[in-house]
């Protein structure tokens, strides 16, 4: 264990939409993973900041300059602004876990599955700044070392950049175990964004809208209630129901996730197809998707039984589990990295 | 009973999660050598060298420094005999002294025979472009172009462009060339682009781990007049990858940049040093020989936009690498132009 009082552990989410850190000392924090710079002095005067984060950004979207940097989950390379950010959302969250003065930290970081090498060296290189020692994983295989499920599990990890499918089999997961989707919440935002521009030519509205109204009614299948927003219309605001575009567009990432469940699990031997389907497990925002592990549990039914379940706090799954890990790590192996 | 047989089996599943891990990023960070393990793989690492001292006919001298993690062997002179297929001798790390600050192409005294020069961009990848509308893509292509009949002059050594037009090119697809073609040296050609920053830049990427040294200065001389060309010695060569190209990019990045910001500081005295790094690029993580990615100049900047309009300044840029990669080669004994 290296949990020793001269040692904090922690697990860091590094998401597209939202980092999270859980830490040894019982912190857990999250952020939007926004980062931005005021434009000049004057901006610099009025939010008194050097570098803003989250919903501090977006509020101030205009004054600063405003980065995303994990973009479809990878760090954009060859843009330096991308990887300082980065670096201020580690900087940012390893302050917000508070480590005692002197003491080391040990951080493991969850990234997509899918991440090249050259993008798990670019993030090791940003979080290597900020920590003593550090392990990078994939953010499924962290979700499922989090609920324990080392064996025959399949875990869906549906962020804003990116799904990350992967599957445990005992075994760290290998590349032919993981799967890495675009069809993710932004993906959403996207569809959503566009439906309505057609539906509602004439109203105004924009991308964090979108996303508002997604993370708020998202669902797929039915819903009986009505969803009413309201969008201005030349400059007058009106209610307008986006209910069939809202379910229209978290429908339209389905196909591509199923197609993948089926693809990775039919690669199993029969018996193991069966304990897998028992075991699949919906995390990242993505989750919180009204009626998305039912449609899933339908969807997978033509293959056999299946069980589809939810992790419980979707926004810390995967940096709490990349703490256990961090946690549980022997000694030795810190060392040398 | 049942329990305890459960909870034991997951902490021996955990165990081999956790090495595994703990590998994967060692070989993330290039460094796939734990001591047990070198010490596993050093009667291959000696099979190999060895058969190719056979193949030479020589005999070896040794020094005296001897690494820790080598069996000592006491004698000064090892004459080499066929080493017995099941148990062949431990490799006198006395062989390798000197060898660290030797490039690798030196060590094995075979000259190299073939130099990628790779172009960046191209066909719909512009690359950047300058406020004057300079597009990178043309720029280092051009450059790449003079590069290569410079080093062309020299009747030994082959140089291949990754893309000798204006076409698209994956990044897949310029290593398969270097792969197809036996490249010895692989120079990623590019400009950099910092808009935010009034700023002329230099500067040159690696990607290979920065591992340990164990280098092979005497089979340089078994391999004299021998003719083999780096890439046809491959085999022997991977093996020893892990400790020798993680020195030899740096190498020849340094030697590039070096002679790349000599170069520029002719025409922008300003010009900012921003050294060596290692840098994620697909480009060079796939090369297997030595490989460097060099921002040669910087197209944000407007006046240097405007120099890289004079052929003059590109065909000095060309010269600059042309030094450089002789330099590498030559490993500083011999005097460039670019020194004048």
């Amino acid at each position: 264990m290296s949990q020793k009082s001269d040692v904090l552990a922690v697990g860091i989410d590094l998401g597209t939409s939202r980092s999270s850190i859980s830490a040894g000392n019982g912190q857990r924090q999250w952020i939007e993973s926004y980062v931005g710079w005021p434009k000049d002095f004057i901006a610099a005067q009025v939010v008194g900041k050097s570098v803003l984060f989250g919903g501090e950004v977006l509020e101030h979207r205009l004054m600063v300059d405003v980065c995303r940097p994990l973009q479809h989950g990878i760090i954009k390379e060859g843009i330096d602004r991308s990887e300082e950010a980065v670096k201020e959302i580690i900087r940012h969250l390893v302050e917000l876990a508070g480590p005692a003065a002197g003491q080391k930290v040990h951080a493991v970081v969850g990234v997509p599955s899918d991440s090249l090498k050259v993008n798990r060296l670019a993030i090791r290189k940003a979080v290597g700044e900020f920590v003593d020692s550090l392990v990078v994983v994939t953010e499924p295989f962290a979700v499922a070392y989090s609920l324990g499920l080392l064996n025959n599990a399949l875990i869906i990890d549906i962020g804003a950049g990116t799904t990350d499918l992967c599957i445990m089999h005992g075994t760290l997961p290998g590349e032919e175990d993981q799967r890495t989707l675009l069809q993710a919440g932004d993906y959403i935002d996207d569809q959503l964004f566009s439906y309505l521009q057609e539906r509602y030519p004439r109203s105004t509205f924009n991308k964090n809208m979108v996303r508002q109204w997604k993370e708020q009614f998202s669902f797929v299948g039915d819903s009986p209630e009505e969803i009413k927003v309201v969008m201005p219309v030349d400059g007058k605001p009106l209610l307008h129901d986006i209910k069939a575009d809202v379910k229209r567009a978290c429908e339209s990432v389905l196909p591509a996730i199923v197609e993948a469940v089926t693809q990775m699990i039919a690669r199993f031997d029969p018996e193991f197809q069966a304990k897998i389907r028992k075991n699949i497990v919906l995390a990242g925002g993505g989750s919180l998707i009204g009626g998305l592990r039912e449609h899933l549990q339908a969807a997978l039914k033509e293959y056999g039984s299946s069980q589809v379940t939810c992790v419980k706090d979707p926004l810390f799954a995967g940096s709490d589990g990349a703490l256990k890990l961090a946690q549980e790590m022997p000694e030795q192996y810190w060392e040398k990295l | 009973m049942f329990g305890r047989f459960a909870r034991s089996r997951e902490q021996r599943m955990k165990q081999t999660i956790h090495r595994g891990i703990f590998e994967d990023n060692l070989r993330l960070l290039g460094r796939s050598t734990p001591r047990l393990e070198v010490r596993k793989r050093i009667p291959r690492v000696a099979k190999a060298a060895l058969s190719l001292a056979v193949l030479a006919g020589v005999t070896l001298f040794t020094g005296t420094n001897v690494s820790p993690i080598f069996v000592p062997v006491q004698q000064t002179r090892v004459a080499f005999t066929a080493p017995a297929p099941a148990a062949p001798p431990a490799l006198d790390p006395r062989l390798f002294k000197g060898a660290r600050n030797m490039p690798l192409s030196r060590a094995f005294d075979l000259g190299v025979r073939s130099i990628i020069i790779d172009p960046g961009h191209g066909g719909e990848d512009t690359g950047a472009i300058g406020r004057g509308g300079t597009r990178e893509k043309d720029i280092v292509l051009d450059i790449a172009r003079r590069l290569k009949r410079r080093l062309d002059a020299r009747a030994q050594t082959e140089v291949l462009l990754t893309r000798d037009g204006d076409h698209t090119l994956p990044l897949a697809e310029r290593v398969a060339i270097a792969h197809a073609d036996h490249a010895d040296l692989f120079v990623s050609v590019h400009l950099n682009f910092v808009p935010k920053k009034p700023i002329n830049l230099i500067e040159t990427f690696y990607f290979g781990p920065a591992t340990d040294a164990a280098a092979a200065a005497q089979a340089r001389r078994e391999n004299s007049g021998q003719g083999p060309g780096m890439s046809e010695l491959r085999e022997i060569i991977e093996r020893l990858e892990t400790q020798m190209r993680g020195e030899e990019s740096p190498r020849l990045a340094a030697a590039i940049q070096q002679s790349v910001l000599r170069n520029g500081r002719r025409a922008d005295a300003a010009v900012e040093d921003r050294g060596t790094k290692r840098g994620p690029f697909v480009v060079l993580n796939q090369a297997e020989v030595p490989a460097v990615l060099a921002e040669v100049s910087c197209l944000s900047n407007p006046e240097e936009e405007t120099r890289l309009g004079a052929a003059e300044h590109r065909e000095g840029i060309a010269a600059a690498l042309e030094d450089g990669i002789l330099e590498y080669l030559r490993n500083g004994e011999t005097t460039h132009e670019s020194k004048k």
